[in-house]
């Protein structure tokens, strides 16, 4: 009987330490968006038959991108105040941006200051990466051999900076460059969480890149995840 | 004892008048002394030193803060602990200082031995030498034998000296090691508290003390008063005092103390830190205090030391009032050297930096010298530098063949009425000729001109339009074609660098439009307007779209009615300025009607000067009918005639009102008509009058040393020239060059469908071929739909515009025949990256029309004939380096390759090698190029 | 009510006025001397002055003209000026009283009794001096010097006003050819001036203040003095402005004013207006009228004058004496006879002979 009570015991400590940590300083929600999705346009890629190869449907512009239950897709969430004074390490996994189909993936991500970018050009036609930050030094990379990749380190923090291909100007994409960890870009489910926050209270906000930011205060304890949600109206 | 008399004084009284006397006049002469000493300079170099240590005292204070006391509390703690061992060793001190003293004193006597030996050694020699010389031989043996005797004393002197010297070092380095660690203890404390220790000695220096009390007191201050009046003699520049040049002396700094040092920007004034130290005052900058002063830019008396003396002038009425109430201003009455206000002071740039087209870094001045180039100051008023000056109005020799006359004479009656943004002035009906009798006089002399203008010109032929022309085509013309690179027109005003088309329905016919914009020059040979190369639709086309708009209330002004009698009157007035009476009544009667109107407008032209800014017939040499202004800004403001209007004496104020109201003069004036004043009326605003008062007092007489204005080298000579151009023909109107935007870029979404960038022209492009497009333009960008039209410049002007682009990316003349010379193993690299690079992808030599312009770029079979083939390399290198946001990517990211297989990955080679390819590049290649590849894999 | 006097002053002051004005104020001192010098009328008369000044001064214009420094002595002049010729006067009556009485003058009374030098005269010296270098202190520090800018060449000052002690004499340019007032007549001043003393050797009023036995010699001395001295300095000084036009004590300065003068010359009255002749072409000829005149002036009137009311004069010094006496009076005269006639009649010249640059 005693060794099964201190087993019970030791497991529940054990679940409450793991649940306690596991859900400490966490903050999740999803975006959604109000009323009728626009219609996507459809991209014309004509210009470059390579490209028009690629895709045997239309594509559709990913401005704005709505999935079920009126879910936005491609919405940028990070803290934007809450951890002045605190420094956080470079993380050295690179984050990928692929060229595929003509078209850049992901449309929108976040990557750390110093973090090093991932450009791989997956298609068989020439490709020009041209960044347009405008706190870092405006870059634009040529990328003709398919399959080479090029990679590339912000210096300074910007929300968010763009990415434009001179030979394709549909293609777009958009990087939010943060100082810290803390951010997450919703996917096809409009969901977006961000994970291992300290105890405290944060700015949050919420960027697309039609319909602008959102802010919103949350207060982050270990003891259970936050929630927050936004909506765009168009 | 004398008896009383009245007339004999009372000694007592005396005695009180004495009394009373001799106190007054000590108290007067104490008043005296203390007028004198007290200076209005002393109050204020007392108000720095309090303010400065003030400021001191708050840097020490956050000094202090920023200490780390922890550690300066654990190297004092150390130091007290290395004193006390080093106590410990006191006795041992004591007895080596003992010993270092009585070293001392040997080595001093020893010195002083050696020393006189040493005289004595040199003394013999001399003799030695002497006798041996006069050949006396015994003499010379005896000295001979005294300085050898003497040699070994000295040697063992010596040695001896040597000892002593190294015994006492040795002392004292046993002492030094026992104080060793106390004393490196003590650096670094002082390392520490560095700025305190600085700042506490200069918070004492500025604190008042005895001593400075004393050396500053009257009467005593003549010895080394800290208080002192600070000057800077300059050896260049000179005061002119009417037939004798003094050197400047400037005394400004006694009073502005803080000026040249960064760190007072915040203090009050006088003490404020100058704005633009780098540019101004301090030691590096080109114009460093001691070589230039201050009042070579600011004017004022530099050798006064009182506020009112050096001739401060107030920017405003309200400045003035303050003034008068605090430092008991009053207007000096100096005409030579007055201050100029602070927003005029750029007017004093060009003393020095004449021979340019707008003078770098005073943007106030460059804006006034181009309201003076753009509205024509030069075509009535001769200002030296100015004569070769373009007319700005259009020309009049042709003019029947363009306007009808009731629309000359609305307009001359008020050009404004036609349209508001018109350069032309308005001549007639304004302040000084309103009243009736002058109006009728004004209104026959407009008739009169329109029918002298309508005989006297020439009439040119003009064909018929070939169609009709479409009006909404011809709107997306205008919009798209070039016009807005000068017009405002459509309802876009990016440029108003030529005339505004608006109202040219009720002006011109579409013959003479559509002669116009095939040929501008056909109708005006002088004109600055280019030629577009227009095709007969697109001409037709603007022509339907320009003449649709009409001004009908321009239209529906009322022609004045010109009376017979006044006509008559007005010729008879200038007639009888050269015949008398009776002669010029029969000069008149045997005038027709018509003969006088055209007589009158003659005559009225002359007087009015219209051919200063307009070339008319038969006036091509007539002398302009205002003032010269060559000296304006040195004129004497007694030459200035103020009227009868109460305006400050100043030569700025009187400008400013000329500028803005310039018949006011005549206000409360009996004047003749013809007596009146005959400035026109700009309809300048404020600030335009303000920048042209600017550049009206930087005409100045006053002439620099040589040595000390700034003489344009070669290059920079050309530039100027260069930038003449380009101010007369606007190319800045749509080409980004030479440090301006492009004013046409922001109609422009996509940038890549603007005019392109020309910075760094010069190098990119070969000389030769410049001058040729320059002369007739070719395509290069065929997506652009604005086209570069055809100015026709002569061979000077294009030989200028060259050298101007060339010198303004420094460009070097080199002879040297640059022309790649490949090899076949660069040939074959460079084909072959050029293939893998995808280059013809962007670079298609026959593009599908309607493509976006960031899909497209300049055709490579130009290269060879248009490029520089080392700017080639440079671009492949790098192409955001040359043009920063240019569309073309870079490929050799961080050095590298991404072919490393060719050419050993060296990019420099490999960028080498595309040249060289692109040097053998053409038709057929580009042909070759465009069929669709087979990618390969990398 | 003040601007009101201002411009009737303004108004009342013209060359004319103020020259008649001062010859009947002096012709009244000069014949009541004993009434003008008694109390009353004295502190009456002290009393107007300052009370002009006073109004005068709360004016801006005429504040800034008489404060300014160069003019503070002039003014300062004026009040000494008067003061000494009041104080003169009143002891000449007392005296003249005290001789018709049969007493000696006040100084050989005050003569006979003597006193020691120190302290009645250093004494008082010393601390007269003292008060004078109070003045010159004060003076140091409330009047500075009037320093003016860099002279221009091509800006002559307007009104451009010799030193104080010659203004009398560019008064006199208005009336006269420069070389009559500027040479002639200086030159007549200066020997006049010394030959003085020579021409009047009467000893009996010799140390003492006196008027009655000094009439003549008195009157015509301060005549000179007073009114074709001092006056015309009052007058350069502070009542001609721009263009030497006159301006009334309150009126501003304005250098446009322009007042028509139109003069002309005997020769011109005599041919031209009365006989309507052209003039001669004849230098001499034309202005034979004007010499004659001339000439008759100095030649006449002395004669006359030796046998009726100089008689006395002439029998006390000789013909000589006499002679030179009389023709430097004639030339006294002769300036406000010219004045007059300026005034009256608008003549310019009574001889012009512009060839020689001679005028008169």
């Amino acid at each position: 009987m005693k060794k099964i009570a201190k087993v019970t015991l030791t497991t529940l400590f054990v679940l409450a330490v793991w649940s306690a940590s596991s859900y400490a300083g966490m903050v999740s929600g999803t975006v959604k968006f109000d009323g009728a999705a626009p219609e996507a346009a459809v991209i014309s890629m004509d210009a470059d038959p390579t490209c028009a190869g690629a895709h045997s449907e239309s594509v559709l512009s990913e401005e704005v991108v709505v999935g079920d239950a009126g879910a936005l897709q491609n919405v940028f969430v990070y803290v934007k105040e809450g951890l002045e004074g605190q420094t956080f390490d470079t993380p050295s996994t690179p984050v990928t941006l692929d060229q595929k189909g003509c078209q850049y993936k992901p449309h929108v991500f976040g990557v750390q200051v110093g973090q090093p970018v991932d450009i791989i050009n997956s298609d068989p036609t020439l490709h020009n990466v041209h960044g347009l930050p405008k706190n870092s030094k405006e870059f634009n990379l040529g990328m003709p051999i398919p399959g080479m990749r090029v990679k590339r380190k912000f210096d300074s923090a910007e929300v968010m900076v763009k990415f434009k291909c001179d030979v394709h100007p549909w293609m777009n994409a958009y990087v939010g460059v943060v100082s810290h960890p803390f951010f997450s870009t919703t996917g096809s489910d409009g969901s977006f969480e961000i994970k291992d926050l300290p105890a405290g209270s944060y700015v949050l906000e919420a960027w697309h890149e039609k319909y602008g930011t959102q802010t919103m205060n949350v207060t982050v304890d270990d003891a259970a995840p936050q929630s927050a949600s936004f909506t765009f109206t168009g | 004892m004398p008896g009383k008399s009245p007339s004999l004084y009372d000694l007592k009284k005396t005695t009180v008048w004495f009394a009373i006397s001799s106190l007054v006049l000590l108290i007067s002469l104490v008043a005296m002394v203390l007028e004198d000493s007290t200076r209005e300079w002393k109050h204020w170099q007392k108000e720095f030193v309090t303010y400065s240590r003030e400021k001191a005292e708050g840097e020490l204070q956050k000094a202090r803060k920023a200490v780390d006391q922890k550690k300066l509390a654990a190297l004092e703690a150390q130091l007290v602990e290395a004193h006390m061992s080093a106590n410990e060793q006191k006795s041992k001190v004591r007895e080596l200082e003992k010993e270092t003293a009585a070293l001392a004193i040997k080595i001093t006597q020893t010195t002083m031995r050696y020393q006189n030996e040493k005289q004595f050694q040199d003394s013999d020699r001399y003799f030695l030498e002497e006798h041996r010389l006069h050949h006396e031989d015994e003499q010379a043996a005896e000295f001979a034998k005294r300085m050898e005797e003497r040699a070994p004393v000295i040697d063992s002197l010596k040695r001896d000296l040597e000892g002593l010297q190294a015994e006492d070092d040795a002392r004292k380095e046993s002492i030094n090691e026992i104080t060793q660690k106390a004393r490196e203890l003590t650096r670094q404390i002082q390392q520490l508290t560095e700025s305190i220790t600085r700042l506490e000695s200069t918070v004492k220096k500025l604190s008042p003390n005895v001593a400075t009390a004393i050396l500053n007191a009257p009467m005593l201050d003549f010895m080394k008063p800290t208080l002192q009046i600070q000057q800077i003699v300059l050896e260049n520049l000179y005061d002119d005092y009417f037939f004798k040049k003094s050197n400047k002396v400037d005394r400004c700094t006694t009073c502005h103390l803080g000026i040249d040092q960064t760190g007072f920007e915040d203090a009050p004034k006088p003490f404020q830190t100058h704005p633009r130290l780098e540019l101004f005052l301090s030691a590096n900058s080109p114009h460093p205090a001691e070589t230039f002063g201050c009042t070579t830019c600011h004017g004022g008396s530099g050798q006064s030391v009182s506020f009112t003396t050096a001739a401060h002038t107030p920017q405003s009425d309200e400045q003035a009032a303050e003034w008068k109430k605090d430092y008991g201003w009053r207007e000096m009455t100096h005409a030579i050297s007055k201050m100029l206000p602070l927003s005029y002071t750029e007017a004093s740039c060009t003393k020095c930096h004449g021979g340019v087209v707008d003078v770098p870094q005073a943007p106030k001045l460059a804006e006034g010298r181009r309201l003076a180039r753009t509205y024509g100051c030069a075509g009535c008023h001769k200002i030296e530098g100015f004569e070769k000056q373009w007319k700005v109005g259009p020309s009049l020799e042709h003019v029947q063949s363009k306007l009808e006359p009731d629309w000359i004479i609305r307009w001359l009656m008020n050009p404004k009425e036609f349209r508001a943004s018109t350069k032309m002035p308005r001549i007639f009906h304004l302040e000084n000729t309103s009243d009736v009798k002058s109006a009728e006089k004004s209104d026959a002399s407009i008739a009169g001109i329109a029918a002298y203008l309508m005989k006297n010109s020439d009439p040119i032929a003009l064909g018929s339009l070939p169609t009709k022309g479409n009006p909404e085509a011809g709107e997306a013309l205008v919009k798209e074609v070039g016009c807005l690179g000068c017009h405002t027109a459509a309802g876009v005003d990016a440029n108003n660098f030529g005339p505004e088309l608006t109202g040219l329905g009720s002006k011109v016919t579409p013959e003479w439009l559509y002669a116009w914009l095939k040929d501008p020059k056909h109708y005006s040979s002088e004109t600055r307007m280019p030629n577009m190369r227009l095709s007969n639709e697109e001409a037709a086309h603007i022509t339907a779209y320009l003449l649709e708009d009409r001004n009908e209330k321009f239209e529906s002004i009322r022609l004045p009615i010109v009376k017979s009698e006044v006509v008559d009157g007005l010729a008879m007035m200038f007639l009888k300025g050269r015949l008398r009476y009776d002669d010029a009544q029969a000069k008149l009667n045997a005038m027709s009607a018509q003969e006088r109107l055209e007589f009158i407008g003659e005559k009225t032209i002359v007087h009015q000067g219209c051919f200063g800014c307009h070339t008319i017939h038969g006036f091509e040499d007539t002398k302009p009918i205002g003032t010269e202004l060559t000296d304006e800004g040195s004129k004497d403001v007694h030459k200035l005639d103020f009227g009868l209007i109460h305006l400050d004496h100043t030569r700025q104020a009187w400008f400013y009102q000329k500028l803005k109201e310039p018949r006011i003069f005549d206000r409360g004036k009996e004047k003749v008509y013809h007596e009146k004043l005959r400035m026109p009326d700009f309809g300048f605003n404020d600030d335009q009058a303000e920048r042209l008062t600017t550049f009206l007092l930087s005409l100045q007489k006053e002439d620099i040393p040589l040595e000390m204005s700034k003489q344009l080298d070669l290059r920079e000579q050309e530039i100027e020239r260069g930038r003449y151009l380009v101010a007369k023909f606007n190319c800045q109107g749509c080409h980004t060059l030479d440090g301006q935007e492009g004013k046409v870029r922001k109609v422009f979404d996509d940038a890549g469908n603007a005019p392109p960038l020309l910075t760094g022209e010069g190098k990119k492009v070969d000389g030769g071929w410049l001058y040729d497009f320059l002369e007739k333009p070719v395509t290069i960008r065929p997506w652009l739909s604005y086209r570069m039209p055809t100015f026709e410049f002569d061979e000077e002007s294009l030989t200028h515009i060259v050298r101007y682009f060339e010198n303004l990316s420094e460009v070097p003349i080199s002879y040297k025949d640059d022309t790649p010379k490949p090899t076949a193993e660069n040939i074959e690299a460079g084909k072959k990256l050029f293939k893998a690079f995808q280059c013809i992808k962007c670079h298609k030599s026959n593009p599908e029309p309607g493509l976006s312009a960031s899909f497209l770029a300049p055709d490579l079979v130009m290269t060879k004939s248009r490029l520089r083939p080392d700017w080639v390399v440079e671009w492949l290198m790098d192409p955001q380096a040359l043009q920063e946001g240019t569309m073309m990517p870079t490929f050799f990211y961080d050095g590298q390759s991404p072919m490393p297989e060719i050419l050993g990955g060296d990019a420099l080679r490999q960028s080498e090698a595309i040249r060289d390819y692109l040097w053998l590049f053409n038709a057929e290649e580009a042909h070759g190029a465009a069929q669709p590849q087979v990618p390969q894999a990398g | 009510m003040g601007e009101a006097i201002k411009a009737a002053i303004d108004a009342f002051a013209s060359p004319v006025s103020i020259f008649v004005g001062s010859i009947l104020v002096f012709a009244v001192f000069m014949t009541f001397p004993k009434q003008c010098t008694t109390r009353w009328v004295s502190a009456v008369f002290a009393v107007l002055f300052l009370a002009f000044f006073a109004f005068g001064l709360t004016d801006e214009h005429f504040r800034g003209i008489v404060t300014k420094p160069d003019n503070v002595p002039i003014v300062a002049m004026l009040f000494i000026f008067g003061y000494f010729t009041w104080f003169a006067m009143k002891k000449a009556v007392d005296n003249d009283e005290r001789i018709a009485k049969g007493e000696p003058p006040w100084e050989k009374t005050e003569a006979d009794e003597k006193v020691m030098v120190f302290p009645y005269l250093i004494y008082i010296e010393f601390v007269v001096a003292l008060f004078c270098s109070i003045g010159l202190v004060l003076w140091s520090i409330f009047l500075k010097a009037p320093l003016e800018e860099p002279a221009n060449p091509t800006i002559s000052p307007n009104p451009s006003k010799a030193p104080w002690y010659f203004l009398g004499l560019q008064e006199m340019l208005v009336y006269f050819d420069p070389w009559i007032a500027g040479v002639l007549l200086p030159t007549f001043i200066i020997l006049g001036l010394c030959a003085l003393p020579y021409i009047d050797r009467d000893t009996k009023t010799s140390g003492f203040y006196s008027y009655a036995a000094r009439k003549m010699p008195i009157m015509f001395f301060m005549f000179g003095f007073w009114i074709l001295w001092i006056l015309l300095i009052i007058v350069g000084t502070f009542l001609r402005g721009p263009n030497w036009n006159f301006f009334g004590p309150f009126e501003v300065w304005d250098v446009h004013k322009v007042v028509p003068l139109v003069n002309i010359n005997l020769s011109e009255i005599i041919f031209i207006k009365w006989l309507s002749q052209g003039l001669p072409s004849n230098w001499f000829l034309r202005e034979a009228p004007g010499i004659l005149i001339v000439l008759f002036y100095f030649a006449v009137p002395p004669v006359l004058m030796a046998k009726t009311v100089c008689k006395k004069i002439y029998e006390k010094v000789g013909p000589e004496r006499y002679g030179v006496f009389i023709i430097l009076m004639l030339m006294m005269l002769a300036l406000p006879i010219k004045m007059f006639l300026r005034w009256g009649f608008n003549l310019k010249y009574i001889v012009a002979i512009p060839e020689f640059f001679f005028n008169i």
